[in-house]
């Protein structure tokens, strides 16, 4: 598919955190990673350092090897819990990964955002993804008794 | 986090559904229960989830409401699939609590119409769930996982004509039932039965890739299994096996493709029962890992089928085995010298893990034999039992004094207080 000249580590940590989508730069390869990679459907602005993340694993997972396929989603998932990434920008490589079916990276990042909305109170994962409640009390009253199991808190 | 835009715009109500479900699917039911309240786009996404998983964090954490059937899981679940809407593929229901009950058997039910394609049960350990027959009308099973079960296929039963997974444990089932169970699932390819309360056992299974069979078995036969690759057996039972064949051949007999043996508690004794080393044909040629445990290096019957086992591996690469072994008094120790192949090359052999050796003469003339015809050995991993009377130092100076065929072996020694 691509020529791939793979570099040994994932590009140094930069200490901004990525954009949220907005940024109308795009970035340019630092020079010691020739990737020539050819990708059906371009990458959406996540900013540089999670552009070149989601290449090089989308590369990797369509390796025939198991255990590259394996090792690169492990780093992938590693990558994601210690590096602090926006909500929108979770989501945008999220329908990203729907959109160019790839099931691996869609697994990884739609794990991170189910781990926002766990254990968390409604109100809370409204803030967080800016869900605009449009129930009456009345009506949210209604269906927190419908399931009451699931409001114990 | 991210939290300080004032008012964010919502980018996750609107994504595809399946994107949705993917989430939700790896959320706790209780948090995608939850996602009802968000919004009136989200009221009913939760209810066509198509993987559901009930255990016994979905609802109330004290104890006494979790028995009682009115609260708790079966209320959770109740509501749960009354409201549900559309396929589920997947159904896991897990409980310590959880008895049986009429409910358990609706729920069975109400899934095999809804071509349920992966289910597991398992119930509390009380009293056995007793698996109504419409568990076995559930065509579209392709991996079943039940725990503590009573199974009595109907005379009708045809098998699960596309189950490819079966993973039994603690299940009480008529011998002939548990064989015909799995030669009529031609599909199957990964086999496990554990806890197994059962005499004899014979699989037939053209497609089986991976079996895993613990219990008390007391004769094990794999006669239509040619496509397995990894093979894991334990044998609880103690008593001397009683066999007009030989054993060895009729579990490993027809498995040209075997990669991987791993053998537990009287694995080894078994396997010994009409056994010889005669001429041993190369047979195993993709088998890369044999890991045996609770071997008696005592009895020469058994180190022969570890010997049978290397010596027709061409490309084994590593062995793993855990000593258990008591007598000083050796029987048969000229064997090592007379009928031991000592012109036997192991050509690809890597990795010698030994554990639970006590220094004893077998024990210690295997050693010596893995190190003087392996010339690719990298690791030497031997640790001793040490009794507290043991002063004795003299066995890791033995095999250091060893003639070695490789130049490169690391030897790792330890010892284990008994």
């Amino acid at each position: 598919m691509a020529e791939f000249n793979e570099t040994d580590q994932t590009p140094t940590v930069d200490p901004k955190t990525p954009n949220l989508g907005d940024s109308t730069t795009s970035s340019q390869p630092k020079p010691e990673q020739i990737t020539t990679i050819d990708v059906a459907v371009p990458i959406p602005d996540v900013g540089p350092q999670l552009q070149v993340v989601v290449e090089e694993f989308i590369l990797k997972s369509g390796s025939d090897d198991e255990e590259v396929r394996t090792a690169a989603t492990n780093e992938l998932r590693d990558f994601i819990e210690h590096e602090e990434i926006g909500i929108t920008t979770l989501l945008v490589v999220v329908k990203y990964a729907h959109e160019v079916k790839n099931v691996d990276l869609l697994d990884a990042f739609c794990e991170r955002v189910a781990d926002l909305i766990k254990d968390k109170k409604v109100v809370e994962v409204r803030e967080i993804f800016g869900i605009v409640n449009d129930f009456t009390p009345g009506e949210e009253q209604a269906l927190r008794y419908e399931h009451p199991w699931a409001f114990e808190d | 986090m991210d939290t300080n835009l004032v008012s964010r715009e919502d980018y996750i109500t609107d994504l595809p559904e399946s994107i949705i479900e993917t989430i939700l699917t790896k959320l706790p039911l209780r948090d995608a229960v939850r996602t009802s309240v968000l919004s009136s786009k989200w009221r009913y996404t939760w209810t066509t989830l198509t993987e559901l998983r009930f255990d016994d964090d979905c609802c109330i954490s004290d104890a006494h409401h979790r028995a009682l059937p009115e609260t708790g899981l079966v209320k959770f679940v109740n509501q749960f699939l009354l409201l549900h809407n559309g396929p589920i593929t997947r159904f896991t229901l897990s409980s310590e609590y959880l008895e049986r009950c009429p409910y358990v058997d609706q729920w069975l039910l109400f899934l095999s119409r809804k071509d349920v394609q992966e289910l597991s049960f398992g119930l509390a350990e009380t009293e056995w769930f007793k698996a109504p027959s419409c568990l076995f009308s559930c065509k579209k099973l392709i991996a079943l996982e039940l725990v503590r079960c009573e199974l009595d296929p109907p005379l009708h039963f045809k098998g699960f004509p596309n189950l490819k997974r079966l993973n039994l444990q603690q299940i009480s089932i008529a011998p002939d039932a548990v064989e015909t169970l799995i030669s009529s699932c031609t599909l199957l390819e990964s086999l496990t039965l554990s806890y197994f309360e059962g005499a004899k056992l014979t699989v037939r299974a053209p497609n089986l890739t991976y079996l895993m069979l613990e219990g008390y078995f007391k004769d094990i036969c794999l006669e239509n299994t040619p496509m397995l690759v990894v093979v894991s057996i334990a044998m609880y039972m103690a008593e001397a096996y009683q066999s007009s064949s030989c054993n060895f051949d009729k579990v490993l007999g027809g498995v040209p493709s075997i990669q991987r043996l791993t053998g537990h508690s009287y694995f080894a004794k078994y396997m010994s029962i009409g056994n010889t080393l005669g001429k041993i044909q190369p047979t195993y040629r993709q088998l890369k890992i044999i890991d045996l445990y609770q071997v008696s290096f005592d009895d020469m019957t058994e180190i022969m089928v570890i010997l049978r086992l290397i010596l027709s591996a061409p490309n084994l690469q590593t062995i793993q085995i855990e000593g258990s072994s008591w007598s000083t008094d050796p029987l048969d120790l000229d064997f090592w010298d007379k009928e031991c192949p000592r012109d036997a090359t192991f050509a690809q052999l890597k990795v010698v893990k030994l554990t639970q050796i006590s220094g004893l003469p077998h024990e210690m003339r295997f050693i010596e034999f893995l190190l003087g015809n392996s010339p690719a050995l990298e690791v030497m991993d031997v640790t001793k039992n040490v009794y507290e009377t043991d002063e004795d130092e003299d066995m890791f100076m033995e095999i250091l004094a060893f003639e070695r065929a490789s130049d490169d072996v690391e030897f790792m020694f330890a010892e284990d207080q008994v």
